[in-house]
């Protein structure tokens, strides 16, 4: 008895790791379901507005290259300004009709990058609120990466909104404190969303596989699909998550896949998340209508 | 480095802050994360208990685990490391085990030192590495990524040994 005794003391480190090791492995199994806690998480209270703190003193550093992406983003908004100038111009000449433009691109060219125009908003357009956000808190290097923002309930947030950025698409809000949310970027491997090639409108899914954050995926795209090596991509506008036609990247080579059904592209991103800053949260009008007719229809 | 109870809290507090938001938000290079806050465990006093060292190893992985969005995944490599480390550290010491000591370079000399903390921090970065990918398929990429994430955090470790030294 006594022998028994001091073997369990003697081992009971052992104990106590098979312990440790258990609460470590039942943590990191829930964090993959997507409707857990917010607590073991950046966007969490406490370590949320610590790296607030943090990521104030480094947005100063990406000052100069924000100023160029926000200079982008102003020439890419003038041109649209003329472009419904236009518009309005020959609508004063005596044309009532409704005018519907179909496919309509314009591509704007800067030093650094290829700005695209979507199509210019139909009657169809869901109107949408935008809520401007910064990055508190980002990881570009894991196979699953998150990143925090700080707005969160208290602002409107709410799990499942869409995130985007000047640059393009960002990612989807998967969990919210009261001042925080927690976003499921593009570049984590359990992201899903639904795009599309903007000039010959197939669709498919943008995925991500781990290495590279500048380059992903877009599976599932039906074999007789139409592209050219340089084609933008760009959100469809299916989900409930994301209005159609905000830029998500360009393709640059086609991927062998086996299945005869699909195949799949690879896509260069535009949101560069290395340097993410100023993001904005999209908040679509509730679909409870769709959702409800979409019930009706079920037979 | 830590002696007391309030320099054990302040390291603490001083080494995941570094972690969670300073290395953390510099993504320099995909690969090669420098570890720094695996500093802590190494440097507990080679008389702490086997379930002090416990103890105190989850504790710093899981605060670093909450900035990094990975709850579970540093506090099990740091159990690991905690594991190994007084086998380790013995290796390297002719001391006998009653002598308390803080391991570093003063103590132990620079090559033993190295030889401590090298196989420390490949085991770490190992754990850590092969839970994150958790996949067979992206073997190359964990052994590249470990390889990596050593070297800098034991060139980290190495420098602020020295720098630490000359005060």
């Amino acid at each position: 008895m006594r022998n028994i005794l001091d073997f369990l003391i003697k081992y009971s480190h052992w104990a106590l790791f098979i312990l440790l090791q258990l609460i470590a492995a039942i943590l990191l199994f829930r964090f993959n379901s997507f409707q857990g806690s917010v607590w073991f998480t950046s966007a969490s209270e406490v370590t949320a507005s610590v790296t607030k703190v943090a990521a104030e003193v480094t947005r100063y550093f990406g000052l100069k290259q924000m100023n160029r992406d926000l200079t982008e983003r102003n020439i890419y908004l003038m041109q649209q300004l003329e472009y419904y100038k236009e518009l309005v111009g020959e609508n004063e000449h005596g044309n009532d009709s409704l005018i519907v433009i179909q496919g309509m691109q314009k591509i704007v060219r800067t030093d650094s990058s290829v700005v695209v125009m979507k199509k210019p908003p139909t009657l169809m357009d869901r109107s949408f609120v935008v809520c401007p956000a910064r990055v508190v808190n980002i990881s570009v290097r894991r196979f699953d990466n998150y990143l925090a923002i700080d707005k969160g309930e208290s602002n409107g947030v709410r799990t499942g909104m869409g995130v985007i950025s000047g640059m393009g698409v960002v990612g989807i809000v998967c969990r919210t404190s009261d001042n925080y949310s927690l976003v499921l970027p593009v570049i984590n491997s359990g992201s899903s969303i639904s795009c599309k090639i903007a000039r010959t409108d197939y669709f498919g899914f943008l995925k991500w596989e781990g290495g590279d954050p500048l380059t992903a995926f877009m599976t599932d795209v039906p074999r007789h699909a139409e592209y050219e090596i340089g084609d933008t991509v760009v959100t469809s506008g299916h989900s409930t998550v994301f209005i159609e036609g905000i830029p998500v990247g360009k393709v640059i080579s086609k991927d062998e896949s086996d299945d005869e059904m699909s195949f799949t592209l690879e896509i260069s991103l535009f949101t560069d998340f290395g340097r993410l800053n100023d993001v904005y949260v999209m908040a679509l009008p509730p679909r409870e209508e769709l959702t409800e007719l979409e019930k009706d229809i079920k037979y | 480095m830590t002696a007391t109870w309030v320099d054990k809290i302040k390291w603490f507090v001083i080494l995941v802050l570094i972690q969670g938001v300073i290395i953390s938000q510099i993504q320099v290079s995909r690969y090669a994360v420098p570890l720094l806050y695996v500093v802590f465990i190494l440097k507990l006093s080679s008389d702490t208990g086997r379930k002090a060292l416990l103890l105190y190893s989850f504790l710093i992985g899981l605060c670093v685990d909450l900035f990094a969005n990975t709850p579970g995944l540093n506090a099990t490599a740091s159990i690991w490391l905690a594991m190994a480390r007084p086998l380790l550290l013995r290796w390297q010491t002719s001391r006998d085990a009653s002598d308390s000591f803080i391991p570093g370079i003063k103590s132990m000399r620079l090559w033993p030192y190295i030889r401590y903390v090298l196989p420390c921090v490949l085991l770490h970065s190992a754990v850590l590495n092969t839970i994150d990918a958790f996949s067979i398929a992206k073997i190359s990429d964990v052994a590249i990524a470990t390889i990596a994430d050593t070297l800098v955090t034991v060139a980290f470790i190495i420098i602020i040994e020295f720098v630490g030294r000359k005060k």
